[in-house]
């Protein structure tokens, strides 16, 4: 069962946080279960399946808890360990010498809306959706997964990656543009994604 | 458009999840300990050097002084035992560069923990280890009853069951001799594979009282808090079948190996002139443990033995690989 994180107040936040640096075991196992989901969200959006994905969440939290000292409350805690996760699948996808990489099969979840024929061809186009991502620089991909696969805003991405607006505009248009020949020949992915690589 | 509505994430199971909590907190005990380590090899110098400029002490006296305490510090070189308790709390312990999480109510020693350790003894309860690679090292062994693991780097969790013990392997591939048997045992793996026999399953655990954390100079105890019995006569509940008082014998000697490893050769010897399966395995428990000892030449002899009269015995592959390893290292006594 996939936990949502618990919405805590600002102040809380800061003080969870100060409790982890304390080095308060509790609390760092509370955060841990906390922003457990939403960091297995983030990664499994960039990735695109659970391959290698316990390593990736280990590797997040250690580094979430070894630096949440440096955790200010400017923006929220989610959006700061979302940071990390970025930072965390950034260094995994830049240094990956294979890129045999494929989406895991997703166990069918009931849908009341999509026939499981219309589910087995979204999983489809995902698995070559991410084939293509194996092929383009991680920082684009990154930008392009978290804003048009997960349709998070450019202005939460920009925060997640430490960057701005524009460039993160920049960095989804160029993986648009890097994918669109792709798509456009590929019937089962031009179902699911647009080709207009100058619609942002 | 976004397509997130379309993929579902697929969720990791509540065990996957447990598994990278401890993992997480493994590593993050682990980088603590190791900051701790530096910052206290890092504190002597500094105050032996601020000590020396300020008072103006010769150098050479210092290290005289350092010298002298090394030499008068009562317990160097002699081997420290550590034991470890856990009452209603799990724990999480470093020791040197293993990192032992130990269960509610469980017990372990580990031998000489300030030498060059390879060697825990679980008491009572269950233990998670994370054992760095030990590359050029002596392979890191638990025992728990007459079980016996050795790993060169891996992740697993050991259970005592009495007189014989449960291996689950997270990481890595673990190596689990009992009875005699040595059996390789994967990530995701457990040992062993089928029940246990009744006769073993029914037994309770061992209530071996639960005591404070603290040094010992003393060797580890038996995981028993009685002696094992070995006499001619099985009391009650011990087996009256030949094979199995050979069994049982042969578990004995199993769990002698690190304390008294002279009495289990004994018996070892004993077992390997008897009729029945178990003289194989006592002899090459024999070989096995003379090698421990640092007896090449004789493990070599031992282990040829029983490459002799049992070439395709249980263990035939490891006593060949045993007897390479002793050639590779010590050529001329081929």
């Amino acid at each position: 069962m996939v936990q949502s994180a618990t919405s805590l107040s600002v102040g809380q936040e800061l003080e969870l946080a100060q409790f982890c640096a304390g080095g308060d075991k509790d609390a760092q196992r509370e955060l841990f279960r906390q922003q457990r989901a939403q960091v297995h969200r983030t990664l499994y959006r960039i990735m695109g399946s659970n391959r290698q994905m316990e390593d990736l969440v280990q590797d997040t939290f250690v580094e979430v808890l070894s630096s949440i000292g440096s955790f200010a409350g400017k923006s929220s805690l989610a959006t700061w360990v979302d940071t990390v996760a970025a930072r965390v699948a950034y260094r995994h996808l830049s240094r990956r010498d294979a890129r045999a990489w494929y989406v895991q099969a997703v166990d069918d979840l009931p849908s009341p809306t999509r026939d499981p024929e219309h589910q087995q061809g979204v999983r489809e186009a995902m698995r070559r959706l991410y084939a293509a991502l194996d092929r383009i620089d991680a920082k684009y991909r990154i930008a392009y997964t978290l804003h048009v696969v997960d349709g998070r805003p450019i202005q939460d991405v920009a925060r997640i990656t430490k960057t701005s607006t524009i460039v993160v505009k920049s960095r989804v248009w160029r993986a648009r543009r890097m994918l669109d020949e792709r798509i456009s020949r590929d019937p089962v992915l031009s179902e699911l994604l647009p080709t207009k690589a100058d619609k942002i | 458009m976004t397509v997130r509505k379309e993929l579902p994430v697929e969720p990791l199971s509540e065990t996957a999840w447990r598994r990278i909590e401890v993992a997480t907190f493994q590593e993050l005990a682990r980088r603590d300990n190791l900051r701790r380590v530096q910052e206290a090899s890092a504190r002597p110098r500094r105050r032996f050097v601020g000590m020396a400029a300020f008072a103006g002490v010769p150098l050479a006296a210092a290290a005289a002084s350092l010298l002298l305490w090394w030499a008068q510090t009562p317990e160097r070189g002699e081997p420290r035992d550590l034991r470890l308790t856990a009452r209603e709390q799990a724990t999480d312990t470093m020791v040197g560069d293993v990192y032992i999480h130990l269960e509610p109510r469980s017990a372990l020693v580990v031998a000489d923990h300030q030498g060059s350790s390879s060697l825990v003894l679980i008491e009572q309860g269950a233990a998670v280890f994370s054992v760095t690679p030990r590359v050029n090292r002596p392979a890191f062994v638990v025992r728990a009853g007459s079980v016996r693991v050795e790993v060169v780097g891996t992740r697993f969790r050991v259970e005592r069951q009495g007189d014989t013990a449960r291996v689950d392997t997270y990481q890595g591939v673990v190596r689990v001799l009992s009875a005699g048997i040595s059996r390789s045992v994967s990530a995701g793996q457990t040992w062993p594979q089928a029940e246990l026999p009744a006769q073993v399953a029914d037994r309770a655990p061992e209530q071996t009282p639960v005591a404070e954390t603290s040094d010992r100079t003393a060797r580890p105890e038996r995981p028993s808090a009685t002696p094992p019995r070995i006499s001619s006569r099985p009391p009650q509940d011990e087996p009256r079948d030949p094979n199995e008082i050979r069994r049982f014998l042969f578990d004995q000697a199993s769990v002698l190996e690190a304390s008294d490893p002279e009495r289990a050769l004994d018996i070892y010897q004993r077992l390997s002139t008897e009729p029945g399966d178990w003289a194989a395995n006592a002899l090459y428990a024999m070989g096995r443990l003379e090698l421990e000892r640092g007896h090449d030449a004789n493990a070599q002899r031992l282990l040829q033995s029983y490459l002799d009269r049992y070439p395709q015995g249980a263990n035939a592959s490891d006593a060949r690989s045993l007897v390479t390893r002793i050639e590779e290292r010590s050529p001329v006594r081929k």
